[in-house]
């Protein structure tokens, strides 16, 4: 039985998160090496996060059963989300593009991932011509980084390859 | 502290700052003008750049200048093309669009800049007079009546969250657990680590705030795909001066309205200009020209809305209470910037505040002449394509988490963050609760340990003899909850109805 509205399923998944960390906050809270009198420590680190993690757990079942009350729990019946409905592949590749390029971003450097990143939204979002997806997806980033590194003096990742293919163009601006 | 606000006036009066401040207003403007961009998202990823530039009197006035500007910018295709660029706007489009199908946008427009302009003026000055005695006010808190003050904001914040209240205290009670991981502030134990370091110092605030607002509005302009407005035409009479002057009344009635809603936390701009409306509606001799084209509905709507931003600094600066998602960026952009909001930054930092303060009250007169100039600018940015738009806005998003704190961990709590918050919008679930949890939890858990502390055994004498203060506001928590949730329900039933007709 699984339920078809986003929202109890959003609160199932809440509520178990809220069960597991209530069930081992042993092992997930750390106790402190010496027993510290009330004095010393106001507050065992276990009190307050048990508090709002029962509160958590109470929260979501009351909202499951009034949900339940309702037939949220019926297997047919239209799915109950928010925003328009859009192709599947577009919201996968999305997520796919977003987490590949986070975990990329400091191996492959910040101009490589951000055209590969730009470059890609751009092309799920609809846009179908590739000047304007180069040249946003080229120009946006690389001016970004000679402001942000060359202005601002703030480091981002960048790999050899493309910081030397920089220098020159970098050497040409005043000094700031 | 009189001296301190001169101190501030002189370090306010300064060019670089108010270049900054256009530089916002305009960043501000396009965001809210865009159809499907909204302020917080704007500011989210623009928050990085106040910090980047290093000096706080440059920095948070250019975030001041995005909020002001995106507030007003919502209105633009609110007016033009009934698509509310920003929830602080949906009550614009009642009158501002029928103005447009009557001919009208550019009386519409400007009744909404010239409304906007001086409820926030007037809101402003409010502020930076009401900060001094709230903050004296402040000063003699504790630990036990910052801790209810605490308890009462997320109360408010909960149950005036859009949607129903359980929903909204679900993501508070999720917020509030998220800001426990990491080092315990009593005994610096970790908790829900997992034994890893980079959460020992919890979430980063800044990647939080961008993951859970910019990735899940870039997601849903994925999901719909490019999308562009159609071209209108800026056209139609200027707003004459008698018509400005018979919206005065409805004016100042707004910006008293958006002024006290501003002041508590969590109510905000989409229901301060919904009860502009209804009040200028309820006090007006012709109520049924509301909703067909009525300038007084636009003066109202637009002059509750603006009026809010000046506040909602009072509980932030003085009680390091954020009113809303908005005020929250504030806060991160704050804390970056080496100021902790709470009571005692008055004391430390008083210059720097009243200088910000006096930057906002100026940054109007720019917000004025920037707004009316831009205005025919703005009108065609709604047609801009959203595939031009959305690539930036990820880049920013990305590159504004990494300079934050240049820690590759970050952008795996962008990431994380940006997935919940992606999930809690399928589900209808409004995610500033959760931030607002976040951000306060873990100084209301700290307080209320300080608390337990200070009252030792004598309970009862402690909360009715020593501390009534925090008693007071513990007893009227849940009796404000309740009217306040009853209100919301009122309100929101209306403005569904609203909608429907």
């Amino acid at each position: 039985m699984i339920p078809r509205q986003a929202d109890v399923r959003f609160t199932i998944v809440v509520l178990v998160l809220a069960t597991l960390a209530l069930a081992f906050s042993g092992l997930l809270i750390v106790d402190p090496p010496i027993p510290l009198s009330n004095d010393l420590l106001a507050m065992n680190p276990r009190v307050f996060p048990s508090l709002i993690l029962v509160g958590t757990a109470l929260v979501a079942v009351v909202f499951l059963i009034n949900q339940a009350r309702q037939g949220a729990f019926k297997t047919t019946g239209p799915l109950v989300s928010s925003g328009a409905p859009g192709p599947l592949w577009r919201q996968v590749g999305f997520l796919i593009i977003t987490v590949t390029c986070a975990l990329l971003l400091t191996t492959l450097g910040f101009v490589t991932t951000m055209f590969l990143l730009m470059a890609s939204t751009a092309v799920l979002v609809g846009n179908r011509n590739p000047i304007q997806i180069l040249s946003i997806s080229i120009l946006i980033p690389v001016s970004f980084f000679i402001i942000v590194t060359h202005v601002l003096r703030t480091a981002l990742p960048e790999a050899d390859v493309i910081q030397r293919m920089l220098a020159p163009l970098i050497q040409l601006l005043p000094a700031f | 502290m009189i001296e301190t606000l001169l101190v501030g006036l002189d370090a306010a009066l300064r060019i670089d700052t108010f270049v900054w401040i256009s530089a916002g207003l305009l960043l501000g403007m396009l965001m809210g003008s865009l159809p499907g961009f909204t302020t917080t998202m704007g500011m989210s990823v623009l928050v990085p750049i106040s910090f980047l530039v290093g000096d706080p009197l440059i920095g948070i006035p250019f975030l001041i200048g995005v909020y002001k500007g995106g507030i007003y910018g919502g209105s633009v295709p609110a007016i033009l093309v009934s698509m509310p660029g920003t929830g602080a706007s949906i009550a614009t489009v009642f009158d501002g669009h029928e103005l447009t199908k009557k001919g009208q946008p550019r009386k519409a427009l400007e009744m909404g800049l010239y409304a906007s302009a001086i409820s926030d003026f007037f809101s402003d000055v409010f502020t930076l007079v009401m900060i001094i005695p709230v903050a004296a006010v402040v000063l003699n808190f504790g630990p036990p009546e910052i801790a209810s003050v605490m308890f009462l904001s997320l109360v408010i914040i909960a149950v005036t969250s859009t949607g129903p209240v359980i929903k909204g205290l679900i993501m508070l009670c999720l917020g509030v657990w998220l800001g426990f991981i990491g080092a315990d502030p009593f005994s610096g134990m970790a908790r829900y680590t997992f034994g890893t370091n980079e959460l020992y110092d919890g979430f980063h605030l800044i990647p939080m705030l961008i993951g859970l607002f910019a990735l899940p509005e870039i997601f849903n302009a994925v999901k719909e795909g490019d999308r562009s407005g159609s071209r209108i035409a800026f056209v139609g009479e200027r707003l004459r001066l008698a018509e400005l002057k018979r919206s005065l009344r409805t004016i100042c009635r707004s910006t008293v309205i958006g002024t006290g809603i501003g002041l508590v936390p969590g109510l905000g701009q989409p229901i301060a200009a919904m009860m502009g409306y209804i009040a200028a509606k309820n006090a007006s001799k012709t109520p049924e020209n509301f909703g067909k084209g009525e300038l007084d509905g636009v003066a109202a709507a637009e002059a509750a809305n603006n009026a809010v931003n000046g506040p909602t600094m009072v509980p932030l600066l003085t009680l390091g209470i954020p009113g809303d998602a908005v005020t929250a960026l504030l806060l991160g952009a704050f804390m970056m910037q080496g100021l902790r909001p709470g009571p005692t930054l008055l004391e430390t930092s008083g210059e720097t505040v009243f200088a910000i303060l006096i930057a906002m009250v100026f940054a109007n007169v720019l917000f004025l002449i920037i707004g009316y100039v831009t205005i025919p600018l703005f009108a065609r940015v709604v047609t801009i394509r959203r595939s031009l738009l959305i690539p930036v806005t990820i880049m920013l998003a990305f590159a504004g988490t990494y300079l934050a704190r240049g820690n590759p961990f970050d952008i795996v709590t962008l990431i994380g963050f940006g997935l919940v918050g992606i999930a809690a919008r399928t589900a209808r679930f409004d995610v500033a609760p959760m931030v607002m949890g976040f951000i306060l939890g873990r100084e209301l858990e700290y307080t209320f340990g300080q608390t337990l502390a200070l009252a030792g055994e004598d309970w009862m004498r402690f909360a009715f003899v020593e501390r009534i203060g925090m008693t007071a506001v513990l007893i009227a928590t849940p009796i404000i909850g309740i009217l306040l949730g009853t209100r919301m329900n009122r309100l929101r039933q209306r403005a569904i109805a609203r909608e429907q007709a």
